[in-house]
């Protein structure tokens, strides 16, 4: 089930598209299809809470690359330390491009919920390695605000901080990134069954 | 008036059909950020005067909420580690594929680590982290446990799009864990498929074994923590059900272990024996050091990513008892003038106690007669060309008057660079750094956290 804001991003083409038509005089005869290939990137910024995340595109194999970008955050220190639970909080993302093993609309786990990404592990620069890290909100698994929950809950700029995950606010920001992922060259499957994994889906810098 | 209406439908239509078509977003470039986020705040203050410290080293000190600061300035390089101070060094460039040298007073020359003429290997855990040993040495400290990772396909992490990627559930490398005798030099693998250790003053092991001997690509390594009676000892399973287990140290007879769940959620747990389990502390709570009685913790909570305080407690850990708090709201870095942000890892001697507080580096805190009160706030200036240097682990000596750590250095780029050990004294204010010799290196602290010793 797509949030609703979603389903009314979706129709905005459609109903561009119409009025367009009625504006000429003529309906559209026939839809062309356009293939579109998408990545994501993630520039970290030297900044925990400031960084961008932007999906990229590009349309029926052109080499032009369109954008859409918007402020995140990862990491609570600035370096891609390993996250020791309880003990010590995980840094950045270390750079380079990693795979997306999956994707939920309504994940359920332990300390993340909601639309979420879930990205490859990687070897930081200390040889120590990065596991459980996604792009993800802060939102109920119904995609949701939580009153009582706050990993459940974006309460402004302090939530971009992670344990290395990239965090987006919630909201029409997080509802952005999940329509440019469905409708721009991501994927509309969900779960970790095929298509996934998607290799060089994130690049970080 | 008819036209002139249908004039005006026909221009509004047009209007919003371009809004709606430019709303897509297809065929420019948009970029968008998040208006709420506006009106942050940072609450600044500046160190002020420079003084000379005791043995000429040009600091910089100044009053934040009443609290002495220093920024120290660069050590001089010293050719030796300081007393009693153990690293492993792998030389960097090489992707972890070389064993590590250890090097250290106790060692008496540079020794390389592993089977002769390993490859493709590296003698660190890459299932543990900084801010963790390296390894670690006996009770009565003539052998050194350590890591010995094989890795069994090259990976890179670096490489280009388009590249061949690894499939998951590829075996990557067998992790086991080695002993060195310092005095025999005799090196020898004590478990295969095995990872994370700590070693009791009585010499009992604990580790965390495998389900699978192979850590695999984009896989869990889910393990069981086993503990054994020595290094040839009988082994007993703690924990029956498998887990991301990652075994830190001994607190007198219970194990503190953190238990990392696949969305990087988790749990740090105090196992008493088999399937003896608890919770240590609080999700929102950090472990930050054991009393060398093994009797206490010290814990923080709060900092920026929470809203709340910055506050460090005493807790007597068995009974949950809270011994003493300490606020560290206000206290600034004295170089940047910032708020500390957090506060984590620690070597506790004595009454004293070193804690990593960034963005400052270290906090010296008493907790002298069921009292913690901060004594100073140290932060080591970079050398021209260090935009980032951290603490990834340090060492109180015996005394609690010297502190060694290894400080890793970053360049313009912020990525790692080479690690250096400095060691303090915290009364004279003698500072200085080695530096791993041939070259760019990781070093990483040899030591033994477990309680008491």
């Amino acid at each position: 089930m797509l949030p609703t804001a979603v389903k009314r991003k979706a129709l905005r083409p459609v109903l561009a598209m119409v009025i367009a038509g009625l504006v000429a005089g003529v309906l559209p005869a026939t839809a062309v299809a356009v293939t579109y290939q998408g990545w994501f990137d993630y520039a970290r910024n030297n900044s925990n809470t400031n960084g961008t995340l932007t999906w990229k595109y590009t349309i029926d194999y052109q080499p032009s690359v369109y954008s859409r970008s918007w402020r995140a955050g990862s990491g609570s220190a600035l370096n891609d330390q390993k996250q020791i639970t309880g003990v010590r909080p995980g840094g950045w993302l270390p750079t380079g491009w990693y795979s997306i093993r999956g994707h939920w609309n309504d994940y359920n786990g332990s300390a993340i919920y909601g639309r979420v990404w879930y990205l490859s592990d990687k070897v930081n620069s200390a040889g120590d390695l990065r596991t459980g890290l996604f792009v993800h909100s802060e939102e109920t698994p119904s995609n949701g605000q939580s009153s009582t929950y706050e990993p459940q809950r974006w309460d402004g700029s302090s939530d971009y901080y992670s344990n290395g995950c990239v965090k987006v606010a919630y909201g029409g920001n997080m509802d952005d990134v999940h329509w440019y992922w469905y409708y721009k060259g991501g994927s509309t499957a969900h779960g970790s069954g095929l298509p996934y994994p998607l290799t060089y889906m994130l690049y970080v810098h | 008036m008819v036209r002139r209406t249908t004039s005006c439908v026909v221009v509004t239509l047009l209007i919003v059909s371009t809004w709606l078509i430019a709303g897509c977003g297809d065929y420019e470039k948009v970029t968008s950020s998040d208006a709420s986020d506006q009106g942050d705040q940072r609450i600044t203050q500046e160190a002020t005067t420079t003084v000379s410290s005791l043995d000429g080293t040009l600091t910089t000190s100044g009053e934040a909420v009443g609290v002495r600061s220093r920024v120290v300035s660069p050590a001089e390089d010293t050719p030796a580690l300081g007393p009693g101070v153990m690293v492993i060094s792998h030389r960097l460039g090489v992707n972890f594929e070389v064993p590590g040298v250890l090097f250290g007073t106790k060692a008496k020359k540079p020794l390389q680590l592993g089977p002769p003429g390993s490859k493709m290997a590296m003698t660190k855990d890459g299932l543990g982290g900084e801010g963790l040993p390296v390894a670690v040495p006996s009770p009565d400290g003539t052998q050194v446990l350590y890591h010995f990772w094989q890795w069994l396909i090259s990976d890179d992490p670096q490489k280009r799009r388009g590249e061949p990627t690894i499939p998951p559930g590829s075996h990557m490398a067998t992790p086991s864990i080695r002993v060195l005798d310092l005095v025999s030099g005799e090196d020898r693998q004590v478990v295969s498929g095995a990872h994370s250790v700590a070693w009791r003053e009585d010499g009992v092991l604990a580790y965390a074994l495998g389900v699978d001997a192979d850590y695999r690509s984009d896989m869990p390594y889910l393990s069981r923590v086993v503990v054994r009676e020595g290094l040839d000892g009988p082994a007993e399973t703690w924990t029956t059900d498998a887990g991301s287990y990652l075994v830190l140290q001994w607190a007198n007879g219970s194990l503190i272990v953190s238990h990392e769940f696949i969305d990087g959620g988790g749990e740090l747990l105090a196992i008493d024996g088999p399937d003896q389990i608890r919770r240590l502390i609080a999700p929102e709570e950090y472990f930050i050091a054991l009393s060398p009685d093994g009797t206490r913790i010290l814990v923080s909570t709060g900092g920026p990513d929470s809203g709340e305080p910055l506050t460090v407690r005493e807790i007597e850990w068995q009974t949950g008892r809270e011994i003493a708090r300490l606020s560290l709201e206000g206290v600034l870095d004295p170089a940047t003038g910032e708020p500390l942000m957090f506060a984590y890892g620690a070597s506790w001697e004595g009454d004293r106690v070193a804690v990593s507080v960034p963005p400052a580096d270290l906090a010296i805190l008493s907790a002298k007669d069921d009292t913690l009160q901060l004594e100073e706030i140290l932060t080591f200036e970079r050398r021209p060309g260090i935009r980032q240097g951290r603490i990834v682990q340090f060492l109180l000596d015996e005394t609690g008057s010297r502190v060694s750590f290894a400080m890793r250095e970053g360049t313009d780029t912020v990525e790692l660079e080479q690690t250096v050990i400095v060691t303090y004294d915290l009364a004279s204010g003698e500072c200085r750094r080695w530096v791993s010799p041939g070259g760019p290196a990781v070093a990483e602290m040899v030591y033994n956290p477990s309680r008491p010793r």
